[in-house]
């Protein structure tokens, strides 16, 4: 379980919808969205989407993120998985749960080390997710 | 995979009991073994398929009962500290257990869904720009009016919330699982098949089937076939969908591959028959306890007075 902000770190709101560089410990997911960083702890590349579900070929977060965040606001949970690398395809993944609407469970400084709760994601809890996602979707919408 | 179960007509259930016992020892470790179904239950109507394991895991809307419940203790905490923390209602969404395997393997989720996560909602494929906004039925869940309401909090309010995550209270809505010796060992086991290392006759089967149609497999996405698009609905993605899913059905594909799994979880499985057996008794306690408390709690559903 990965929770807790960090308490007195420099906090920079970004507003984005694309690709960006977010200096080290600061963290902010924008209402609406889901984010990931390269590095872990929220740093590096950032990429922040909302909408549509997509594939992140040919960003520079392909398979490559670190740290994960989101904050729907009509949607309780972003899904991440890593693409068709499991033909039963939501088997190997995690789930994180909207800032707004939850308050717990919606960020992860480190992916390497598992995400989110057991409960969403039985078969891949515990699993090394760092550099792993390719894919993502809101859900409880 | 969900381990909801749902037989109906048409589904195929094929159920081996594992029985026998000579001493105490041996006659409680058989008796958690016969408890251990090995059956695979194809479920079209619902889109689910139930292999051995699932029996033991939380699926979508277990997963949903036990974390409202979770967020409910929280809540309900965070107001006893003045702070006016809404949580979302849980509802029982059939749509959450259906499944992909290999891709579509119903007509109904291919004519729905293309190769789009047939589990989805309509709301969610509005809120992932699947669809138009203008598309399917309206979100069951209230999740517009806690945004309304959690949007007033203070930095201060969320950090009181997420504190009261901590609370002894949620324990009894959670379940521990993944550091079983199983997980590992049921990944392994089952890895070939999915990476198309061993079982090959299937996939090979319904490569050719997809071939006589004029079809290209797209064997970087095994089950799939070039062209094949999991982000759009539209008409071309159908057609293509249903035609996969129609030589699925001609080749027993989901049948087969699903028996195949099921066999590699079995043997894990059985071997550690005390420990998965009490890992299922713990989720439906918790399960149980959620979906009391829930039901003993709706102030929590709605704004705070």
């Amino acid at each position: 379980m990965k929770l807790g902000r960090v308490v007195g770190a420099l906090a920079v709101t970004v507003a984005f919808v694309g690709v960006g560089i977010a200096p080290a410990s600061a963290y902010t997911c924008n209402s609406g969205m889901m984010c990931l960083w390269k590095d872990r702890s929220y740093s590096g590349t950032i990429i922040g989407r909302s909408g549509t579900v997509g594939s992140l070929g040919g960003t520079a977060l392909d398979n490559a993120a670190s740290s994960a965040a989101t904050n729907g606001k009509s949607c309780r949970k972003t899904w991440w998985a890593g693409g068709y690398t499991n033909p039963t395809w939501d088997a190997y993944g995690f789930a994180l749960w909207s800032e707004q609407l939850t308050g717990s469970n919606y960020r992860d400084p480190n992916l390497s080390n598992g995400a989110g709760f057991y409960e969403d994601a039985p078969r891949g809890y515990n699993q090394n997710m760092e550099d792993y996602i390719s894919s993502w979707q809101f859900i409880d919408c | 995979m969900s381990k909801f179960v749902s037989v109906v007509a048409g589904a195929l259930v094929t159920t081996v009991l594992v029985a026998g016992c000579s001493s105490p020892d041996e006659g409680a470790d058989a008796r958690a073994q016969s408890a251990i179904d090995v059956s695979v239950t194809l479920d079209e109507e619902n889109g689910t398929i139930v292999l051995p394991y699932d029996r033991f895991i939380p699926d979508r809307v277990d997963a949903s009962l036990l974390q409202t419940a979770q967020q409910v203790v929280a809540t309900l905490c965070a107001r006893e500290q003045g702070v006016g923390f809404m949580t979302g209602r849980f509802v029982e969404i059939p749509t959450y257990r259906s499944e992909p395997f290999y891709g579509p393997w119903t007509l109904a989720q291919a004519e729905r869904y293309g190769f789009v996560s047939p589990f989805l909602t309509d709301a969610d494929l509005r809120a992932n720009g699947i669809v138009p906004e203008d598309y399917g039925s309206p979100s069951l869940l209230n999740n517009a009016e806690v945004a309304a309401v959690n949007e007033k909090l203070t930095d201060e309010d969320r950090a009181v919330v997420e504190e009261c995550y901590r609370s002894p209270e949620r324990a009894e809505f959670t379940v521990k699982g993944g550091g079983g010796p199983w997980d590992d060992e049921l990944r392994q086991a089952e890895e070939p098949i999915l990476a198309g290392e061993t079982l090959t006759e299937p996939l090979d089967e319904l490569y050719a089937c997809y071939r006589e149609r004029g079809l290209e497999p797209d064997t970087a996405r095994p089950g799939l076939v070039v062209g094949a698009d999991p982000g759009r609905i539209d008409e071309e993605q159908v057609a293509l969908a249903v035609q996969t899913v129609e030589c699925k059905q001609e080749t027993d594909f989901t049948r087969r591959v699903a028996d195949a799994l099921a066999a590699a979880q079995a043997e894990v499985l059985l071997d550690y028959a005390d420990e998965v057996v009490a890992q299922g008794e713990e989720l439906q306690r918790a399960l149980d306890a959620a979906q009391r408390y829930v039901a003993a709690h709706p102030e929590a559903f709605e704004p705070p007075a």
